[in-house]
């Protein structure tokens, strides 16, 4: 395979870099270091095969301090963060076996588990009742991925087409969906009128949509 | 089910980053639970919350992160077997009404009277955020007046079929109402209509009917 599903092409660094006027942050040498392609999917297989415990802590380095960032962004507590750094860390070590390449990436898959398990908390926390659901602590079994696989291919052509998005419409669908911040917020952040950052959307939307129309 | 109305993909691109409403996640999931359409949206905008992961800015963890996690996995040479939960629940029935999934385990409130031909049970959602969820049934032929939306309205049909302006909605469709959309559904005459609805945002009552939703939101 000569997908390059893991690694970040230069041209993805549009998507990590920071917004003028962000806080300037120095990416420690020790701290989210890169993986080679299929790397993740590879040291996942690894534990999954042989409890290979080296293999656990290099998804770790590069895993923990990205799912950190996300939490962050979100505005999940540092603490709370932590915790749920940990948490989807141990299960991606204890659910190794369920991890299959051919439905998606590896990434997408740590991320779904970290997604699901910050909104059960969420749930836990402002549920004034006992959560009666769900007994084992498991987030959703993942209900939208089991009949709906994504090949390697479409999988590379869709992170092709997401690189192809001009800046402008890739850092506000970011900004909006991947991190929850209100379009008004987002147009002060940037510095445009809220129509443009609301057409902006709208268009790095209907790209997304024509492109899954395509690779349909 | 030939399912003609779907999820937006604002609703899926929320969803799969794990940023949507409770309440509109629990009325998307039930819909996503009966559309393989839905569904490869999702994994594909899943996908694409995946590559945000690789690309966003680390955060350093503290120091002891990785000890901590690798002191849990103490004694536990290998992952244990993929017994994976067959997630079967049996179909839940409310009165002769088959429940999706995602309502597995939530407290559904006693059926209450909104008007003539409308009642309302309302799901308690746990964590909703602003978004309140109830299930409506509505007798055949019932007539709701055209009204239009502050925030969003998110409707799966269960049982039954309604039209509007924009067309016919049968089991297994869902349609989100924002402050653009203004509609007046109509049940069809042969049989009554199920719905599960989110309601996210507060109505500001101008009519008669205005007021009718109100309360429907307000149970």
């Amino acid at each position: 395979m000569n997908a390059a599903t893991f690694t970040l092409a230069p041209d993805w660094l549009w998507f990590a870099r920071r917004l003028p006027g962000g806080r300037g942050v120095t990416r420690r040498a020790d701290q989210g270091e890169r993986l080679a392609p299929d790397e993740a999917a590879r040291l996942i297989a690894s534990i999954a095969r042989t409890g290979d415990k080296a293999a656990f802590a290099r998804l770790f380095d590069y895993f923990a301090p990205r799912l950190r960032a996300y939490l962050l962004r979100l505005g999940t507590a540092a603490n709370a963060a932590d915790e749920l750094v940990q948490e989807t860390m141990l299960r991606v070590w204890r659910k190794a076996r369920q991890f299959e390449p051919a439905s998606g990436s590896a990434s997408s898959w740590v991320f779904v588990i970290a997604r699901n398990l910050r909104v059960d908390r969420m749930r836990r926390e402002r549920s004034p009742l006992p959560e009666a659901a769900d007994p084992s602590g498991e987030p959703d079994a993942d209900p939208g991925g089991e009949a709906a696989l994504i090949g390697a291919e479409r999988r590379e052509r869709l992170r092709e087409a997401l690189r192809a998005l001009p800046e402008e419409q890739a850092r506000i669908l970011r900004l909006s969906y991947f991190e929850d911040r209100p379009h008004a917020e987002i147009a002060q952040e940037l510095g445009v009128p809220l129509g443009t950052v609301k057409s902006r959307a709208r268009l790095a939307v209907a790209r997304l949509r024509a492109l899954l129309d395509d690779l349909a | 089910m030939t399912i003609l109305r779907h999820l937006s993909d604002e609703t899926l691109l929320r969803l799969a980053a794990g940023t949507l409403d409770p309440g509109l996640a629990l009325v998307a999931r039930a819909h996503l639970a009966v559309c393989p359409e839905c569904r490869a949206a999702l994994a594909a905008y899943e996908e694409i919350a995946g590559a945000c992961l690789d690309a966003i800015e680390p955060e350093p963890c503290p120091a002891d992160a990785l000890s901590r996690a690798l002191a849990a996995l103490e004694g536990e040479s290998a992952p244990p077997p993929s017994a994976r939960l067959a997630a079967v629940l049996a179909p839940s029935v409310l009165d002769g009404i088959v429940l999706p999934a995602a309502l597995s385990g939530l407290a559904i409130e006693p059926r209450r009277w909104i008007a003539p031909g409308v009642y309302a049970r309302r799901v308690a959602v746990p964590g909703a955020g602003a978004a309140r969820v109830a299930l409506l049934e509505l007798a055949p032929g019932v007539a709701i007046p055209e009204h239009g939306h502050e925030g969003m309205e998110m409707t799966l049909v269960l049982r039954g079929a309604y039209s509007d302006a924009l067309g016919r909605c049968a089991a297994g469709d869902v349609t989100e109402a924002d402050e653009e959309v203004s509609h007046g559904p109509r049940v069809e005459a042969d049989a009554a209509c199920v719905c599960l609805v989110a309601f996210d945002g507060r109505a500001r009552p101008k009519n008669l009917f205005a007021r009718l939703y109100q309360s429907v939101r307000d149970i």
